[in-house]
């Protein structure tokens, strides 16, 4: 197979190898010759090849520049250090050159990277999934869609992937796209299409419907796969169990499903029964409030999860919620030390928070971002956080931005995104999060690195020319922890 | 030099070089490269075999070409008059250092520096019909272009002025044309397009071929990603509007660019031309 790691790595700035030097790297992604733009770059996620970490694609809702008929992914060679945009995934100019939802992830050593998509056109509200796949993330060639599918409609289309180390798939590409598929039967809607060998020419998918119970007529749009090593495959969703199309409001069960054999086999997610009524599927979390119609600030709420398991181990796993409680909407984390049969109290409660996003290093450290609003009136910023753990109960926190609420004016929904993403490879931790890009070095504790042209003394961005001042925008943002 | 072939668009009067994706050939059945192309440029040929774009190595089908005047570019590509930018050429395409000529490319790199796919190229003099045609404001060519392609795909292009604005409803509406069955998603998705529907009292019908007074549209009152920039109707508002046929018989408005200034002779023009089209092809 042709690897993709065939180009000269851009030459690090002075600002860049300072900062990695001390453990942190957070790094604004819109590359120089974009610094004109000024628009609303949210819901970001992230894909390090874990075959050759410099290698890292990331995803937005970033339109093309050009304004083709592709939009875009994120692509660095250099560990993230710098960043281009390269406009490979099918779109269509009438629509905005761009997607309604996109999510990246390379297979572990095969240095393919998928997407899933919310592809235009699609008609009216049935949306359209698209699962991509391309061996080189730095060619100019369109990906290859792997899955089109419409009927009543696709949502929020989740990728992650694993290549088999061991046994007879060795070398396959598994993955598993968590989402809510209109399509399903008797509203049990929560679904992982999966493939068992998604690189080869033509792969075969199957539809996996994670759901056992009655809906409120669907479940949630957020469904999380995590990937262990040995096979073991988890994922969580946000299981609707009563909803009114008046307010907005529900109830959901947050319910982790758990595979032992990677979807293999007639009955696919089914290992993990819950006691309490003996179907597939624990019920970690019944009846925690939503409302599909909140906002916190100025970014929409609904229902958050994330889950991740750890590499050494795959018993432990870690699962983040949200819920409304009250006026709050409250980000909980849990902890199972037995592949998901009982779950700990609330490790961390963290009111107003949202888009947790969780991931276990080869060490065991557990990390956890998130983008929390804090103060009130005009000092109310929204601060994005990233905290360590090793053993659940003593967290240190990392602050990676801390900009205004309000500013800049939100463009469209989601304002910062109804996900972000974090991910490991071996110690180390990279993450994305999409946040106010004031050049201001107050907003950034653990200091930034900038790409496009902006004056950190004035605050001000500026175009091309560098000297013509551009508005504040909703940029993504790279960041490495070095574990 | 270049060994292609350039002729000129009977319709739009540009200059439509006949070639494909290699540079060299075309298929008859495919637009021409001067209009698929989202960014066309006049440009001086510095080296080959070169890159600008510390992400993309060298190899024999890239080229440092210095952009001299940007004749149909976005907003993005629009500043680029006077740099150093790298076009990856077509396989057979071929082209020498100094060499002039009219590049017709898509936006491919945009990093420390910008790289853009050709899907060909003319000589300069050829070429220079393209700016002629398309003005001198490289974005405003650009958003042109764009509208043309855009009303071709319309269903109903219509003048006037919008009477009333509702929710949808699950009625049957009784339109000037046939009516529609609005229905309400029955699931419940982030990107729901949250029907609202408008009477349109019509001035003028522009493309399509009813004679009607009053049309009713559905457009979305969604502010999600998916439907926040297509415009959002009030009674009052006067423009030309670019309807889509839905699913079943009604209209829907799912487009940044379906409502254009009441003075918009451009999208006339197109959709006339459009029809004209049409009347012909059957």
């Amino acid at each position: 197979m042709r690897r993709p790691a065939r180009r000269a790595p851009a030459r690090r700035s002075r600002r860049a190898r300072r900062a990695a030097a001390a453990g942190v790297l957070v790094v604004n992604m819109i590359p120089k010759s974009l610094s004109g733009e000024e628009h609303q770059d949210s819901e970001p996620t992230i894909a390090v090849n874990p075959a050759n970490p410099q290698q890292i694609a990331a995803s937005a809702f970033t339109p093309d520049p050009a304004e083709g008929p592709r939009a875009p992914i994120y692509v660095s060679i250099d560990g993230g250090n710098t960043w281009t945009l390269n406009s490979i995934v099918p779109s269509t100019v009438a629509d905005g050159s761009a997607t309604a939802d996109i999510t990246v992830a390379f297979g572990t050593a095969s240095n393919t990277l998928y997407a899933g998509i919310i592809r235009y056109p699609f008609p009216a509200d049935r949306t359209r999934l698209n699962i991509l796949r391309t061996k080189d993330f730095q060619s100019a060639a369109l990906m290859t869609v792997l899955v089109d599918r419409i009927g009543h409609g696709v949502d929020q289309p989740y990728v992650q992937a694993a290549t088999v180390a061991s046994g007879s798939a060795k070398g396959k590409d598994r993955i598993y796209v968590g989402d809510n598929d209109f399509n399903a039967a008797g509203g049990r809607t929560a679904t992982i299409d999966q493939s068992l060998d998604a690189a080869k020419t033509n792969p075969t998918f199957s539809s996996v419907r994670i759901e056992s119970r009655t809906t409120s007529g669907q479940d949630g749009p957020s469904v999380r796969p995590a990937i262990h090593p040995d096979g073991t495959v988890y994922a969580t969703f946000h299981a609707w169990r009563t909803f009114s199309n008046a307010t907005g409001a529900g109830t959901a069960d947050i319910v982790v499903v758990r595979d032992d054999a990677g979807g293999v086999g007639p009955a696919p997610f089914t290992s993990l029964v819950d006691p309490g009524d003996g179907k597939a599927g624990m019920r970690v979390v019944k009846a925690a409030k939503f409302n599909f119609n909140g906002f916190l600030g100025l970014q929409r709420t609904g229902g958050d999860v994330s889950i991740a398991v750890d590499p050494r181990n795959s018993d432990v796993v870690y699962m983040a919620y949200n819920d409304d409680q009250g006026a709050l909407y409250v980000l909980h984390v849990l902890r199972s030390l037995d592949r998901g049969q009982t779950w700990s109290p609330e490790l961390r409660h963290i009111n107003n928070a949202l888009n947790p996003a969780l991931a276990i290093n080869s060490a065991g450290k557990v990390g956890l971002l998130y983008q929390q609003l804090t103060g009130s009136g005009a000092a109310q910023q929204w601060v994005t956080r990233f905290e360590t753990t090793v053993n659940g109960t003593a967290w240190t926190p990392l602050t990676l931005a801390q900009t205004a609420a309000s500013i800049p004016p939100k463009q469209f929904d989601p304002y910062l995104g109804d996900y972000d993403h974090l991910m490991a490879v071996g110690r180390n931790f990279y993450g994305i999060f999409s946040a106010n890009n004031m050049p201001n070095k107050a907003n950034f504790p653990n200091g930034v690195v900038y790409q496009r042209n902006a004056n950190f003394n004035t605050h001000t961005l500026l175009n091309v020319d560098n000297v013509t001042p551009v508005r504040v925008s909703v940029d993504p943002f790279f960041f490495k922890v070095t574990g | 030099m270049a060994l292609c072939h350039a002729k000129i668009g009977a319709e739009d009067h540009q200059a439509a070089p006949d070639i494909g994706d290699d540079g060299m050939t075309a298929s008859p059945r495919r637009p021409t490269a001067a209009k698929r192309a989202g960014f066309i440029f006049s440009g001086t040929v510095q080296a080959l075999k070169r890159s600008t774009v510390p992400n993309l190595p060298p190899s024999r089908r890239t080229a440092v070409v210095r952009v001299d005047e940007v004749i149909r570019g976005s907003g993005a590509l629009s500043h680029l008059a006077g740099r150093d930018i790298t076009v990856q050429l077509g396989t057979r395409e071929q082209i020498k250092p100094g060499q002039a000529a009219t590049f017709y490319t898509e936006g491919w790199l945009f990093g420390e520096g910008v790289a853009v796919r050709s899907l060909g190229h003319s000589d300069v003099a050829r070429g220079s019909a393209v700016a002629a045609a398309s003005g001198a404001d490289p974005v405003r060519a650009k958003g042109a272009k764009d509208l043309d392609e855009h009303v071709a795909d319309t269903d109903l292009v219509v003048r006037g002025r919008v009477a009333r604005v509702a929710s949808a409803t699950p009625r049957r509406v009784r339109a000037g044309l046939t009516g529609y069955t609005p229905k309400a998603t029955p699931f419940v998705s982030e990107h729901a397009a949250l029907w609202r529907e408008a009477d349109i009292d019509v001035d003028e019908v522009i493309k399509g071929m009813h004679r009607i007074k009053r049309v009713t549209v559905r457009f979305p009152g969604s502010t999600d990603v998916r439907w926040a920039k297509v415009p959002k109707l009030r009674p009052g508002q006067e423009g030309v509007f670019l309807l889509h046929a839905d699913t079943g018989s009604g209209y829907t408005l799912i487009h940044a660019q379906d409502v254009q200034p009441p003075e918009s002779g451009h999208v006339a023009l197109r959709a006339r031309l459009s029809r004209r089209r049409q009347r012909k092809s059957r």
